[in-house]
């Protein structure tokens, strides 16, 4: 893309949200968070964009029903 | 509310259905000898989410009478339909099972975090389309605390209680496939003669208590797994 056109295409995109510049995000799990990092696409590092809570916090292990519940469905004799 | 007032032009998933006969193919041992038992449900719940719905094939489970055993429960005797929620271990006990557990468990029951009982089963509220039917239970338990270990217990007495009820209740194992031609996808008509078919459609809440029990009880890890998997979770 010509110089020319590289302008011209970031004016189209003002005000428009988008990112003229292309970048790849990867999602780094840290301990109870989310790092979104941002890198070029030859994996350099531009910028972390979000940190966020890792919502799905429930361990395999919490997720399991409680041993209690397993005996709940059973009937006596008749 | 429980039932949606009318019923849209399409089958959706929940949906109380009749006329869809069950084949149960009963089989000796693995290669054994097999045999094939046709059954006739009054009514059956289409177990397929709404948008898979169709390519002339659907999943259905028998819709049927309560167990009998569930109404000596205290917790549902009222309510039946509070089986489709989460809830306290021990309202979910048969009275003479929580009887028969030791002070530990009894603690254990009451302390857990809420979850589903009876996981197998959903609760169709009673409704005038189905037929009434009685069961007749002969003793009655009331909860009362033991002095002793200051935990509940029931006391029984004997006292012949006579359910009317029109409640009914399916099971996610006993799931079955028919093939249909007229079964199609949501987006297309529906012809007349499934939509006739169609007795009752659950509101969006009631799907949803359905699409969540469901969910729960196909998902849930068994404790192996679990502890494998927790193992290499970061």
């Amino acid at each position: 893309m010509s110089k020319e056109d590289s302008d011209s295409q970031k004016r189209r995109n003002i005000g428009t949200g988008r990112d003229s510049t292309e970048y790849t995000t990867k999602v780094y799990p840290f301990e109870m968070f989310e790092i979104v990092v941002k890198l070029t696409l030859d994996g350099k590092f531009v910028g972390i964009e979000e940190v966020r809570v890792n919502k799905d916090f429930r361990s395999y292990k919490n997720q399991t029903p409680q041993r209690i519940f397993a005996q709940v469905d059973e009937l006596p004799p008749e | 509310m429980f039932y949606n007032a009318s019923i849209d032009n399409k089958l959706r998933f929940g949906d109380v259905v009749k006329g869809y006969l069950s084949v149960i193919l009963k089989l000796s041992k693995p290669f054994g000898n097999a045999g094939i038992e046709i059954q006739t449900p009054q009514y059956s719940v289409v177990l397929d989410p709404c948008c898979e719905i169709g390519d002339g094939m659907i999943s259905l489970s028998p819709l049927e009478e309560i167990n009998p055993q569930l109404l000596d429960i205290p917790y549902l005797s009222k309510d039946r339909t509070l089986l489709n929620r989460i809830g306290i271990a021990k309202d979910f006990f048969h009275p003479i099972m929580w009887n028969n557990l030791p002070d530990e468990t009894k603690t254990e029951a009451l302390v857990a975090t809420p979850e589903y009982g009876w996981k197998p089963y959903f609760v169709y509220e009673g409704n005038p389309v189905f037929p009434e039917y009685t069961i007749e239970r002969q003793t009655k338990y009331n909860e009362v605390i033991d002095p002793k270990s200051k935990l509940p217990k029931y006391d029984s007495v004997k006292q012949p209680n006579t359910f009317k009820i029109r409640d009914r209740m399916i099971s996610f194992k006993t799931v079955y496939r028919v093939n249909c031609q007229g079964i199609v996808k949501p987006e297309k008509a529906t012809n007349e003669t499934i939509l006739g078919s169609i007795v009752l459609q659950l509101s969006a809440e009631t799907r949803e208590l359905l699409r969540l029990k469901m969910a729960y009880y196909f998902g849930k890890p068994s404790p192996e797994d679990s502890a494998l998997l927790s193992r290499t979770q970061t």
